[in-house]
């Protein structure tokens, strides 16, 4: 690109900047064309607010959407206005709890979800590998390959392996301290990937050794497992090559969600992450979205329950994740019984992402963040975009500090499981 | 030689404009002023050119020579740019014309989905999460199952491109007895249910494209056609041409449906059934009907005084025919309601085999709702026939790659196995109760969603 084009892009993307901040600032109405159920105005607003501040707003809904069920129904048993950056707590989770391998912990109990090279762009991939490096926890490479570019963040930096194995390398998993085996999305389960034609760039090709321009299929499902038995041969493949790597197994809601959480414990893996049928993606059929497989909400306390009555919960972490919008919906999704979130659109959304769905047309998102366009990456300027993301989480751990503090809770893995301190507005009538 | 079923998308874009979702409104007295200070940082007249050129918008809103003087807010897809830019300058709303699509079931999303369908065949397709409500009623209340391992097949990229979805109308016998069986197999579990009084034209021309059936009432045909099922009352047996292999008849008893099928020895004869509660009736029926067509309102309501949903109506008839034993011997077909690719399946697990559509098929022609069409029709504009007909033959292809998609989630290899699967759907109310019931007690409120 040459310095004017340089320049005039750099304009927009300064107001683009300068746009966030000012509409995270509230007095803006858009009569419902921004933002939808899940992701209201305020949600987005106010998470715009906590990237630029830091800190909640005051004036704004930021715990809740509209969506009338779920999370948004559910409540922690608060009767007063809690108190934020005054209480402290330990937020650390253990990624490993069984008795060998790496004991790895993460200081915040989440980390952030897998979206390919390809699906965001090397920017977005940055800001977030350089958060994850600042907070002490992880982001995935999703399945699009491992650009070099990251490497420097290799200790934050889990490296995905589903069933197109685009980019997969021995180095690249050797490189990992996690890999993340993808069985399953949950927006679009049952599915595989689909990664349209105009977002396969040259340097996408490259990366995923493929031809530009052409869309691109991850099958659905690994054509090499056909069972418990063989999932416990993929685990053990991937030992073979990165015998310290602990093991995460991403899963979608099906039916038997619980069964499958059980089977992967039995293929040795020591984080299951359950993803929810409301989660994000840069492309899927609608129908899936909306249809297949079940929210996050039921998903957690079944696999939670199931895995204690087999007595082995102390032995796996279970990650939430698919339709996780805030601190409140991590601190309930964990008080269900998860140990800690895997986040993704709300990284996107501190970048500035208004949740329009635009993502897989044509050049992709408007504001560079899941595109691969050339001009339209260079909206998001990493260095910016990392403190966007950091400022979120920091405002998040006020929150669950804050709740923490009101239950007499010293550490987040107190909360686990402690359905009594939530009530359901349907409920208890 | 074997050949694949296939639909044949071609492009059929909307003959009539349809309103957009968002509406674009600049406030001319700031944006003036900004984008004269805008202009004014340019150092020459290449930046010059290329401030004036670049726009806050990549679909082309500000595409005109004078940009945001005259928003083409028909491009406009929402994604908030230019809002994002220019706070305060721009702002961009819902369409008060687009919400006025439909009625209260073909709400204004649906109705602009089915555009798009017929107008592409293309399964829809965005990027982001799920936007809508938690659930909803009826259809909106249930979720279909996947496997993470189980395929159709492991051949293609997905196995869903070896999933048949052939069904069969008409009386099948159970055990061997030397006869043959009098079915009619079609490619798809869906037919068209042309409601009275349309212009069948172009039903029945996309269901001779598609290979499918339409059912067109005697009265609106002339003489024998292909792919056509005539619908009659008893008194019009002696007018159907006996050319016709299916043949719909309206019958309200056993009798009316038995002196139908005297009366028209040979032809496979459905059983025209208004869905009113009485199961018991249904499981009589069957007993003799090839085929039974168990017909709600245009909103997939019974007409009774206490009206079950589709879902609910479908999963009773299903299950009064298995507890009769003769669930496998005749075709289950339900109609009423179907307004989306995704209430096919759904209603097949609930034990359709096949399901009818009807006021979808005038919305992709892109009728006109005037107030609720719950037994009243929309009315239609006029149109080209060939239009019409590649319309509904998108409608068909779109609904057939969703209902593939839906198929090879759950690692279905035939659609004959989805029918009554009802151990592979999840829904709201059980999913509540089985989870949150142990966690929060008793629900306060434990009326039923259905779809008003």
């Amino acid at each position: 690109m040459n310095q004017t084009k340089l320049k005039i892009l750099g304009h927009h993307r300064n107001k683009i900047h300068e746009g966030v901040e000012k509409l995270a600032e509230g007095g803006f109405d858009y009569g419902g064309a921004l933002g939808n159920y899940r992701w209201t105005q305020d949600l987005l607003m106010s998470t715009w607010y906590q990237a630029n501040k830091g800190k909640p707003p005051k004036s704004m809904e930021y715990k809740t959407g509209l969506s009338g069920g779920g999370f948004d129904k559910i409540h922690f048993k608060i009767d007063s206005e809690l108190e934020y950056g005054t209480a402290n707590a330990d937020l650390s989770i253990s990624l490993n709890k069984k008795s060998s391998g790496e004991k790895i912990s993460i200081p915040l109990p989440v980390y952030g979800g897998g979206m390919s090279y390809g699906s965001v762009s090397l920017q977005v991939m940055l800001s977030r590998a350089m958060a994850a490096k600042e907070l002490g926890t992880f982001t995935s490479t999703g399945e699009g390959g491992y650009p070099d570019e990251l490497s420097e963040y290799k200790d934050n930096i889990i490296t995905q392996v589903a069933t197109g194995l685009f980019g997969v390398k021995e180095e690249t998993i050797q490189r990992a301290k996690i890999v993340e085996i993808k069985y399953a999305q949950g927006a679009k389960p049952g599915l595989g990937g689909h990664l349209l034609g105009d977002k396969v760039t040259s340097n996408v090709a490259k990366m995923r050794e493929s031809v530009p321009w052409v869309s691109l299929y991850s099958p659905f499902p690994f054509h090499s497992v056909y069972s418990v038995e063989d999932h416990k041969k993929h685990v053990d493949w991937l030992r073979t090559v990165n015998k310290k790597a602990l093991i995460s197994v991403k899963v979608s809601t099906p039916i038997d969600v619980d069964m499958v959480a059980v089977g992967s414990y039995y293929a040795g893996a020591n984080i299951i992450q359950i993803d929810g049928s409301y989660g994000g993606t840069g492309a899927a059929p609608e129908i899936a979205k909306k249809n297949i497989a079940m929210p996050i909400e039921y998903a957690i306390p079944k696999v939670h329950k199931f895995l204690e009555s087999e007595g082995v919960r102390e032995e796996i972490t279970i990650m939430a994740s698919g339709g996780i919008r805030t601190a409140w919906d991590v601190a309930k999704a964990i008080a269900l019984g998860a140990d800690g979130c895997v986040i993704g659109t709300s990284e996107l959304v501190a970048l500035g992402c208004t949740h329009c769905g635009n993502c897989e047309s044509g050049r992709g998102c408007p504001i560079g963040l899941t595109s691969t366009d050339e001009e339209l990456s260079f909206l998001v300027d990493p260095s910016w975009g990392y403190k966007k993301i950091v400022n979120m989480y920091r405002s998040w751990e006020i929150q669950w500090k804050a709740i923490l503090d009101y239950f007499s809770m010293k550490s987040i893995t107190e909360l686990r499981g402690r359905t009594d301190l939530m009530y359901h507005e349907d409920y208890g009538g | 030689m074997f050949k694949r079923y296939h639909i044949q998308a071609k492009e059929a874009p909307h003959a009539f404009k349809r309103p957009n979702k968002f509406s674009v409104k600049v406030h001319k007295t700031k944006f003036v002023p900004m984008i004269i200070n805008d202009l004014a940082k340019a150092k020459n007249s290449s930046e010059l050119s290329q401030t004036i050129k670049s726009r806050p918008c990549i679909y082309g809103v500000y595409g005109s020579l004078v940009g945001g003087m005259a928003p083409i807010e028909d491009k406009c897809r929402g994604c908030f740019r230019c809002v994002i830019e220019n706070p305060g300058v721009v702002d961009v709303t819902i369409n008060p014309e687009f919400e006025k699509a439909g009625d209260s079931y073909f709400r204004p999303n649906l109705v602009a989905t089915i555009w798009e369908e017929a107008s592409n065949g293309k399964v829809p397709v965005k990027g982001a999460g799920y936007r809508g409500p938690f659930a909803g009623p009826g259809f909106d209340g249930m979720w279909t199952d996947f496997s993470e391992i189980v395929r159709p097949t492991r051949d293609g990229i997905h196995g869903r491109e070896f999933i048949s979805t052939e069904v069969d109308i008409g009386r099948k016998n159970t055990v061997f007895n030397g006869r043959a069986n009098n079915i009619k197999s079609i490619q798809l579990p869906i037919i068209f249910d042309t409601p009275i009084g349309i212009d069948a034209k172009v039903i029945k021309e996309a269901a001779k494209k598609t290979g499918l059936l339409a059912v067109v009432a005697l009265r609106d045909l002339r003489g024998l056609e292909e792919n056509v099922v005539p619908r009659a009352s008893n008194g019009e047996i002696g007018k159907i041409d006996n050319g016709y292999r299916i043949i719909e008849m309206e019958v309200d008893s056993v009798e009316g449906y038995m002196e139908a099928k005297a009366a028209l020895p040979g032809k496979i004869v459905i059983a025209r059934v208004i869905a009113n509660g009485n199961d018991a009736f249904i499981a009589d029926l069957a007993k003799h009907a090839d085929s039974i067509h168990l017909v709600h309102d245009f909103h997939g309501f019974e007409l009774s005084k206490n009206p079950r949903f589709i879902i609910d109506s479908t999963i009773a008839a299903h299950e009064a025919l298995v507890d009769a034993k003769i669930r496998d011997e005749l075709s289950l077909i339900v109609g009423g309601g179907i307004a989306a690719a995704e209430h096919v399946p759904k209603t097949i697990i609930c034990g359709a085999d096949i399901v009818s559509i009807d006021i979808a098929a005038l919305v992709a022609l892109q009728c006109k709702f005037n107030g609720q069409a719950t037994q009243t029709l929309p009315s239609l504009n006029k149109f080209r026939a060939e239009w019409g007909t590649q319309r509904l033959v998108n409608l068909l292809a779109s609904w057939y790659d969703q209902l593939l998609e839906i198929s090879g989630a759950m690692g279905m290899r035939e659609i004959r196995r989805m029918r009554g699967e009802l151990g592979r759907a999840m829904f709201y109310e059980d999913l509540e109760t089985e989870v949150f019931e142990p966690i929060f007690g008793k629900r306060k409120t434990a009326e039923k969603l259905v779809a008003k």
